[in-house]
């Protein structure tokens, strides 16, 4: 079995349009640079769903970050965060005046960080999913357990359950989802049997290759109609998942409520650190006041997280927004869907 | 941000293994995952090996591909 029969087999069995949503920015990515809408049918519409955590991270969480910034602390975070804006400003344009703003790949690097700079106040801004939780959360019980005091976190973490129950409690069109491996991985598949169970939609939980994102599409395509849900990435992805990484997630964190960007706020949507860890707690330690301000232009990356829109359909994609010029977190993440069709896409708009 | 990729193991050495991805070499955490043996693969994440990359499930896609599409041609 390879990709070209595939394909085929997808073409051929597929009549009626069947609405697809991936909820995942690495499987964005990875649909729009094998080019696949080029060449599957027309009737597979596939619909980006909010699974990039740098674009519905909270614009009130890049304000505090600044303002910390401004009290001469200093913030070190993942890459993709230094670019999105607050309501006003980015990390990467404080950085531009002289603010200490440090870009790591791997929480791990904290500690040589903190290490490196014993007098200063380090605060690590944190963002992800249920995959990057128990990472976060690993790197934070090794702090507390070291009784390091001159750090603490500004977390951001997100659930993906919460943000599909709110997609699915709503009106709209979609006939499958193609599920993240990687959550999944850490989750365990049965995570994502609600889906089908509770709303009635089928569900394949993907990988990352070509021929596993073709599969579930394969899946959820020929069983239109017929409730299915299944683990295409049994490779990686356990029933329930990897239970050391959820017990580090449990005994680190509880599930609290979190403001998407675009969206709102959503209950129980997110993880902060419990009371074990409020010590750590950044929010906590300076008594920040995290207000969830919107920015004010017209950019429909709300309506293109929610799968409401597609990218080309914005007035401002490719014409005022851009990677140089980025409107909205969309376009602003490496996993941002405005991103991925504007990288591998003129054919799609 | 919830890109892994795969390595395999090299050498253990308490919370750490030597792990090499596609032909370079590197130290990930592996708190995360219960009884690790070298030669074994594992996905990584930000640092951190998320879980180990099961043998017997590798070709589980293709076979579930073969039968779904036998499925098709029969039904």
């Amino acid at each position: 079995m390879d990709e070209k029969r595939l394909i085929n087999e997808i073409n051929q069995q597929i009549k009626n349009k069947v609405n697809l949503m991936e909820v995942c920015g690495t499987h964005t990515h990875e649909i729009k640079r094998l080019g696949l809408e080029s060449v599957l049918s027309n009737n597979v519409n596939l619909i980006s769903g909010p699974g990039c955590p740098v674009c519905v991270s909270s614009c009130g969480m890049i304000d505090q970050a600044i303002e910390c910034l401004k009290d001469k602390k200093t913030i070190v975070t993942f890459g993709d965060m230094v670019k999105v804006k607050g309501t006003t400003s980015s990390l990467k344009e404080m950085k531009i005046k002289g603010y200490k703003v440090i870009v790591i790949y791997s929480p791990l690097d904290l500690f040589n960080i903190i290490r490196n700079n014993i007098d200063e106040e380090i605060i690590f801004l944190g963002v992800g999913f249920e995959t990057t939780a128990p990472v976060i959360a690993s790197v934070i019980k090794q702090m507390k357990k070291s009784n390091q005091k001159n750090v603490s976190f500004l977390l951001d973490i997100k659930r993906m359950k919460p943000i599909l129950i709110y997609i699915l409690s709503k009106n709209h069109k979609i006939n499958g989802i193609v599920a993240p491996g990687h959550v999944a991985t850490i989750t365990g598949s049965e995570y994502f049997r609600f889906i089908t169970e509770d709303y009635h939609i089928s569900c394949a939980i993907c990988g990352f290759t070509s021929l596993d994102i073709l599969s579930g599409i394969y899946y959820l395509s020929k069983h239109k109609g017929k409730l299915q849900f299944i683990n295409l990435y049994s490779r990686a992805v356990r029933p329930n998942g990897n239970p050391l990484a959820k017990n580090i997630i449990n005994e680190v964190f509880e599930e609290s409520d979190a403001y998407w960007r675009g969206i709102g706020s959503i209950k129980y949507s997110g993880y902060r650190l419990n009371s074990e860890y409020k010590d750590y707690d950044a929010i906590n330690k300076y008594q920040l006041n995290i207000v969830h301000n919107e920015i004010d232009n017209d950019c429909c990356c709300d309506k293109i997280m929610l799968g409401l829109k597609k990218p080309t359909e914005c007035k401002y994609f490719r014409i005022i927004c851009h990677p140089n010029n980025p409107l909205g977190p969309c376009m602003v993440s490496s996993e941002g869907c405005c991103l991925a069709y504007y990288k591998y896409g003129r054919k799609y708009g | 941000m919830c890109l892994a990729i795969v390595g395999k193991i090299l050498s253990i050495n308490n919370d750490d293994a030597m792990v090499i991805i596609m032909g370079i070499k590197t130290t990930v955490n592996i708190i995360l995952i219960e009884d690790l043996h070298i030669g074994d693969e594992v996905l990584i994440h930000a640092g951190f090996a998320i879980e180990k990359i099961s043998e017997e499930k590798a070709d589980f896609i293709k076979h579930q591909l073969k039968a779904l599409i036998m499925d098709d041609k029969d039904g």
